[in-house]
Order: C-alpha cells, then structure tokens, then sequence
C-alpha cells in the first residue's frame, strides 16, 4: 500500500543554543493511503508541528517527508489535500458563500454549484449568506471543514475537528468522516484529544509525546483486542502471595491485582491462586481502551 | 496563479467595504467634500474680489496630488496593512497556503493594492475637477494653462505618476512591516512614524539647502515630481497650496534636476521594499500565524 505520507527523521527546532525548543524529534511514520490515521498526544507532544510541516507552513530542521509520494511541498501537492488546522480560519466579513467562492479562486478550482453543494453537506445551507463573524464556534468549524472539501481533496487533513460541536455535531462529523473514507475514497489524517472519538472513528494511530513517536499501528492491535490479550482484575488476599505465583504477569491496581492474560489462560490461572491458598473475593474483566494505551504511553495512569 | 489569487483577493475587497471606502474612498470623497466647503463657505461669501480667478487644470493637477501630504497617505495604509497583514490578524495563512504559493499571492495583494491605488488617485483628480469646475461657475476669470495640450496631459500624467509612485513605496514599507510584525496595527502605526520622521528630517534639505540625494526622501522625491508637473502648466492659475509647495519644495531648475531621480528613487523604495517583503515571507515560519 503506497503512503499517504511518510517521514525520515522529521525534526522540528524553535530557537536556537540551550533555549531551543524541539517541537519535534527525529520522526519516523509511514501513513498509508486510505482509512482515517489519527495522531494523538497531550499537549506540546508536537501534533500540530507535523500537520504544519506537512503543509509547508514552517519549514523542517531536519530529516524530511514525502506527501502523496512528492518529495517537494509545492502548491500542486498542496492543492490535492483538504486542511483544517487548529481553529478555523475565516474572513470575518465573507458570508458562507462567498468564503468557499473566496478559496475556490484562491485554488484555481471552479466547478459550477459545489460551493452549495459543501454547505450542504456540513448542514450550513440556511447560513449560506449569513457572515462568519455571526457564526458559532461549531458553525465556523462546519464551515472550516465545507472549505478542506472544496475541492475534492485526497487527502483531508483535520485538526482538532469536532471542536465547538455538539453531540449531535460530533456524530454527524463522525458519519460524515467514515462517509468520506469509505464512499469517497479520501484518507484522512486526524488529530484530536477526544480519545473515545479517535477509537470510534480511526483505524490506526500514532501516539507522539514531547516531540518523538510512542507508538503507532492499528486501534485494534494497541488495545491489546487483535492478541486477544486483556488485563483480569483480581480482588485477593494475601497480594504478596498472588504476585508472586503471577510473576511478570500481575501487578497492583487498586485495592487488589491486575493480571495480562487471556480468556483462554483465566481459568488456569485463577485455579493456580486458589490451589496456593489465596482467597478471591472478586475477578472481573477490565476492558482496555484506547485512552488506557494513550495514558500509561504518555506517562499517566492507565487502567 | 497570481491571477487566481489576484480574483480571490479582489472579491474579499469588495465585500469588506468599510474598510475598502476608508482605505480608498475617504480620500477623494474628502477633497471633494473640503474642496465644495471652501468654495461655498468661504468663497461665496468672500466675493469675486478675493479670489477672481479659477484655474480648473491646476485643480484637476492638485487633485492627483492629493497623496503627496502625508495626512491623507494614513488611510491607503491603512488599506494596504489590511491587505499585507490581515492574513496574520484573522490567521488565515494556514487557509490558504494551501491553495496557492506564497510568492503569488504577495503579488496578488500588491497587485490588487495597485488597482485600488490607481482608482482613488483618479477619483482625487476627478474630486479636483468638479471643484474646479465649480470654482470656475463661480469666477469672473478664467484661467487656462499657456501650455498646449500635450504638455497638459504630460502634467497630469507626471502628477499621477509622482503620487502613485509615493503610494508604492509607501505600501512597500507596509508590506515589510506587515511581515515582520504579523499585525495590522504595526503596519499602520509604523510606517506612518517613519515617514512623519522621514518628512522632520527633509525639511533640513529643503531650499537652499538641497543636496542632490535628498529626494531619497519619498516626500521630497514626490515634490520634485510634482513641482515639475507644476511648472509644465506654468504658475498662471496656481492655487495658494501649489505656492506654498512651490516656495518650501524648491524652485523649477531645481526641480527639473531631480525630478528623475525622485522617480528612481521612488521605484528604488517600492521594488526594494516588497521584494524584501516577499523574500522574508517566504522563508518565514508560520507556527502561529
């Protein structure tokens, strides 16, 4: 499968000596071509850095990336990827429409109705001739995502993109992003700190933290689903003793234990605990999510 | 694709039209406005013995002039920050960088800074001509210039030269300003106090004591300019401004003698300064806009 993008030891540096600031460290990613890729990371993990790089807004301190297999970020690269970085960026005194006639001739693109069209599609056909300065944080961010699908773009990149939604906004934006993958072909690179969302909607992931690459690969395989592999919680007495029959396996979480293994092994392992003379009081499944895998990368606490 | 940018930015021009009539409009409107003042308020009631001529050619010439005072020039930058930086203030960059290149759409805002400039210099002449006409409805004499009329037209001609030329340099500073402060208030605020230190420090280098390099001074290119397209038409029908400028700017040999340099100088200015601009530009970082 050919990359949507790639980097090799992408690295970003702001200012310069003892005070420089490494946005971003050596980097190295492969996004394939189709599905939704998402890029998660706490604050100042360097997100937004990568999807600047990409888009040529500031330039690379080292290594370097092809994007939809071009070495060089030029404007006809540019002019094949959707973009909604950050907040959304509108000219305060354009209506809806005239925003999207605005970028359409900013691009060179012209096709007859699309502009209708796009509102259409993010629900902001009634506020067509209305202008953004009146619109709301979750009308601006329909509008921001109306102009990155202009001009049919392969590659959408949203940052941040249910931000100031609804939830109904946010399931609309779900559909309509699992729509654009699946019916219409684009892959979609996105970034967010709404974790369940990112584990509803995405197929892949990328973790990054202080600037370097944590972890990457598919949401099924990070949770641990694919492997089969779960964390049993255990309520037992005495800990020590539980321990030290699961070795490697267990560990203290909460009030009792936590084990890795699978459903296959659970019964043999419990009988193992219960043969040493442990008492349990209570086992239970703990369900890993992505904001388990998310935390205990980056630092936090996990489950 | 400069003229792709150049669409886009024309139609964000003309439906941000407050700021476009006060960058462009306000200009012209108040000459005509204080021109019709003067001559209803103040004329009318003075009588034909106060001012018993009307030189309608030098009001069309002293309309054209109208951007060679720096008062005026405050609203076309303000039009120009708006265009030069307006992208950082609302942080738009991010918006449409990806739709066309850096170079290009710097030369479309210059381009459509230009349109708007060439358009409000015009309509300064033409606020001239209609209080020169009204001026004339209202004189016992009329004078016509002793020029033919292709010397009229070189005079007009060179007047609109000297101040579109003062307004491109002008709007170079702007332009560099607005890069490197990323904020329409600088823009404006900046190159304003620059040229007001610019215009202090000519006056030292105004007659008689005039240096050959001084119309590296904008102000004082302009005025050689203009004193020029002034002396092409002669002084028969000038008005108490083109004295003044005539007798602080310099005398016609002088003039005609600098002239050509304050136009090199001028387009020195415009092309250093946007051509800075835009090489800064396109090595600038736009992590936050």
């Amino acid at each position: 499968m050919t990359a949507a993008l790639e980097t090799t030891g992408l690295g970003k540096s702001f200012g310069s000596g003892a005070g420089a600031v490494h946005a971003l460290q050596a980097l190295d990613l492969s996004i394939p071509r189709g599905g939704v890729f998402g890029i998660l990371g706490p604050n100042g993990a360097g997100k937004s850095t990568l999807l600047r790089l990409v888009l040529g807004l500031i330039k690379p301190s080292r290594g370097s990336f092809r994007l939809l297999e071009q070495e060089q970020t030029n404007v006809s690269v540019l002019r094949r990827i959707g973009a909604m970085i950050e907040a959304p960026s509108l000219y305060p005194f354009l209506t809806a429409r005239d925003t999207l006639t605005a970028f359409a001739r900013m691009s060179g693109f012209s096709e007859p109705g699309r502009e209708a069209q796009v509102l259409e599609r993010v629900g902001l056909t009634d506020a067509a001739h209305r202008r953004a300065k009146t619109f709301s944080m979750g009308m601006r961010q329909r509008l921001a995502l109306a102009a990155a699908l202009l001009h049919r773009p392969e590659l959408l990149i949203l940052d941040e993109p249910t931000n100031g939604l609804d939830p109904a906004g946010i399931q609309e934006m779900r559909v309509l992003i699992r729509d654009l993958v699946d019916k219409d072909g684009v892959t979609i690179i996105l970034s967010s700190h709404l974790l369940d969302e990112v584990e509803k909607v995405c197929d892949s992931v990328a973790i990054l933290d202080h600037g370097k690459l944590i972890a990457s690969g598919r949401v099924a395989d990070l949770v641990g689903a694919s492997t089969g592999k779960g964390l049993l919680y255990l309520d037992v007495s005495p800990i020590d003793a539980a321990l030290s029959i699961l070795g490697a396996k267990g560990r203290r979480h909460g009030e009792g234990i936590a084990a890795e293994t699978t459903r296959e092994e659970a019964p043999t392992l419990i009988r193992q605990l219960v043969a040493a003379d442990i008492a349990i009081t209570e086992a239970r499944w703990l369900v890993s999510t992505l904001e388990d895998v998310f935390l205990s990368r980056t630092g936090g606490e996990g489950q | 694709m400069i003229l792709q940018a150049l669409r886009a930015e024309l139609l964000k021009m003309s439906r941000n039209r407050w700021s476009t009539f006060w960058a462009y409009g306000f200009p012209p409107a108040f000459s005509l406005i204080a021109g019709l003042i003067v001559q209803f308020v103040v004329r009318l009631p003075a009588g034909a013995e106060m001012f018993n001529a009307a030189a309608p050619i030098s009001s069309v010439r002293d309309g054209l002039a109208t951007y060679s005072g720096l008062f005026l020039q405050i609203f076309p930058i303000a039009g120009a920050a708006i265009l030069f930086a307006g992208e950082y203030r609302w942080e738009t960059w991010r918006a449409i960088l990806t739709r066309n290149g850096r170079t290009s759409i710097m030369i479309a805002k210059l381009i459509a800074f230009v349109i708007a400039a060439v358009l409000s210099i015009i309509a300064c002449g033409l606020a001239g001509l209609v209080i020169g006409l009204v001026d004339a409805s209202q004189a016992a004499t009329i004078v016509w210039p002793k020029a033919d009329n292709g010397q009229i037209a070189l005079s007009l001609a060179m007047s609109f030269a000297g101040a579109f030329l003062q307004l491109m340099s002008t709007a170079g500073l702007v332009m560099i300003l607005a890069v490197l402060s990323r904020a329409i208030i600088a823009a404006i605020v900046g190159p304003f106090l620059i040229l007001s230190v610019a215009e202090i420090a000519s006056i030292r280098f105004r007659l008689p004591d005039y240096r050959d390099w001084a119309p590296l001074f904008p102000n004082l290119a302009s005025d050689a300019i203009q004193q020029v397209s002034h002396s092409m038409i002669g002084n028969s029908g000038a008005t108490l401004s083109d004295l003044a400028r005539s007798a602080m700017g310099g005398a016609d040999a002088y003039a005609q003698k600098l002239a050509p340099l304050g136009a090199a100088a001028l387009v020195f200015w415009a092309v250093a300064l946007t051509t800075t601009a835009i090489f800064v530009f396109r090595a600038q970082d736009l992590s936050k806009e």
